[in-house]
């Protein structure tokens, strides 16, 4: 029920906007009542808007590590994350909408789970590294939090790179990712 | 009109930008309303809206530009002593970290609103930072590299330092010349050689 009335919310921002979206509206949305929406969530829209952050924040994360799990080389696995990840964050309406008119809704989910992305970026591509050469430990640590920095930085802004063109996210994948990696030295 | 109201114009938007500093040290951004920026710049509403006619949006965008401005001067003192590529980049690493770690405002946004920063920081906004940092830091570099690579090495910099602004590392602090010099030689020279090595297959 939680997620439905999420799911519900984030339609009704879709649709409304973040300031004039109200309580009856994602009852409406979420197809319930307004006192089971209270019951979920008794701190009402404020806590619903919240929830929905994090909700939509974990979410985007999870179908990010299903898109790229099938990845077996350490190429393949940045390029796909890339790409879906840059993909999935655009057609995020929801996303676009809050960070126009309400950005300070992303703070207390950035704020608690900023570091914890990093890491779980820098965790996922762990055995990766390994597979690719990297085989002392601290090394890996040390290129694990790299590779998953940079990552987030071309997730969110793209910069000279469409990362909707699979030779452009190869190109900047090979010779500009990986390549601040070094592999072979001690 | 002439040269001298265009002096004042000038000075009254420097006066403006100083004084939105200053309230943003203060107060952070939400805080901040354009009559707190008037009376902290001692001016009337009147002639702050005379000298940014889109208010608020407006104020806060000559804040960054110039704060922009700032950081990058301040990268080029740093390195213009230096004399090959890796001293360059460990100038501008740690120069940039330390001014941006020094800087009140930035701080307590930080603490109090980083939406306000990661808005600057991530998304369409960030590309502009990157561009404009970006392109500064290449110009720097064009002494040393390649205009192609500048502008690559350039962009990278930048991201590594707002990676390290917006999420602090236990292992590795930039303003220290040490810190920036490990990262430095663990990866972006690394990626340099790459560059120039001849590819295989």
């Amino acid at each position: 029920m939680r997620e439905r009335i999420l799911e519900g919310t984030s339609r009704a921002i879709c649709v409304s906007g973040v300031r004039h979206t109200s309580l009856t509206e994602i009852a409406r949305e979420s197809a319930c009542s307004r006192a089971t929406i209270y019951r979920h969530f008794p701190g009402g829209r404020d806590e619903l808007l919240d929830a929905l952050v994090d909700f939509e924040h974990r979410r985007f994360f999870v179908r990010l590590a299903q898109a790229v799990e099938s990845a077996t080389t350490l190429e393949e696995v940045v390029e796909r994350g890339l790409m879906v990840a840059h993909r999935a964050l655009i057609e995020l309406e929801v996303l676009q909408i809050v960070l126009r008119e309400q950005p300070e809704l992303l703070e207390p989910t950035l704020v608690r789970a900023s570091q914890p992305t990093l890491r779980l970026i820098a965790d996922f591509l762990t055995p990766y590294l390994e597979a690719h050469g990297v085989l002392d430990e601290a090394t890996r640590a040390a290129h694990a939090d790299y590779l998953a920095r940079m990552v987030l930085s071309y997730i969110s802004a793209p910069g000279r790179f469409d990362l909707t063109d699979p030779d452009q996210v190869r190109e900047l994948v090979r010779c500009e990712l990986l390549a601040g990696l070094q592999v072979h030295a001690a | 009109m002439s040269a001298g109201s265009d002096t004042s114009a000038a000075s009254t938007r420097e006066r403006v930008v100083a004084a939105t500093l200053r309230c943003l040290a203060a107060h952070g951004l939400r805080h901040t309303t354009v009559d707190d920026v008037a009376i902290e710049a001692g001016i009337s509403r009147a002639t702050l809206y005379r000298a940014f006619p889109g208010g608020r949006d407006t104020i806060v965008a000559a804040v960054v530009d110039a704060e922009l401005e700032q950081l990058t001067s301040t990268i080029e003192r740093a390195v213009a002593g230096s004399d090959d590529v890796r001293g360059a980049l460990v100038s501008a690493i740690s120069a940039a970290a330390v001014w941006l770690t020094a800087n009140e405002a930035i701080a307590t946004l930080m603490f109090d609103e980083p939406a306000v920063l990661l808005t600057h920081l991530e998304f369409e906004r960030m590309d502009r930072t990157l561009a404009i940092a970006g392109s500064r830091l290449a110009r720097l570099l064009s002494r040393h590299l390649d205009p192609e690579t500048a502008g690559r090495v350039g962009e990278w910099v930048t991201r590594l330092v707002v990676s390290y602004l917006l999420f602090p590392s236990d292992e590795i602090d930039l303003c220290d010349p040490a810190g920036a010099g490990i990262l430095v030689d663990r990866h972006v020279l690394a990626a340099l050689d790459a560059l120039h090595a001849p590819v295989a297959g």
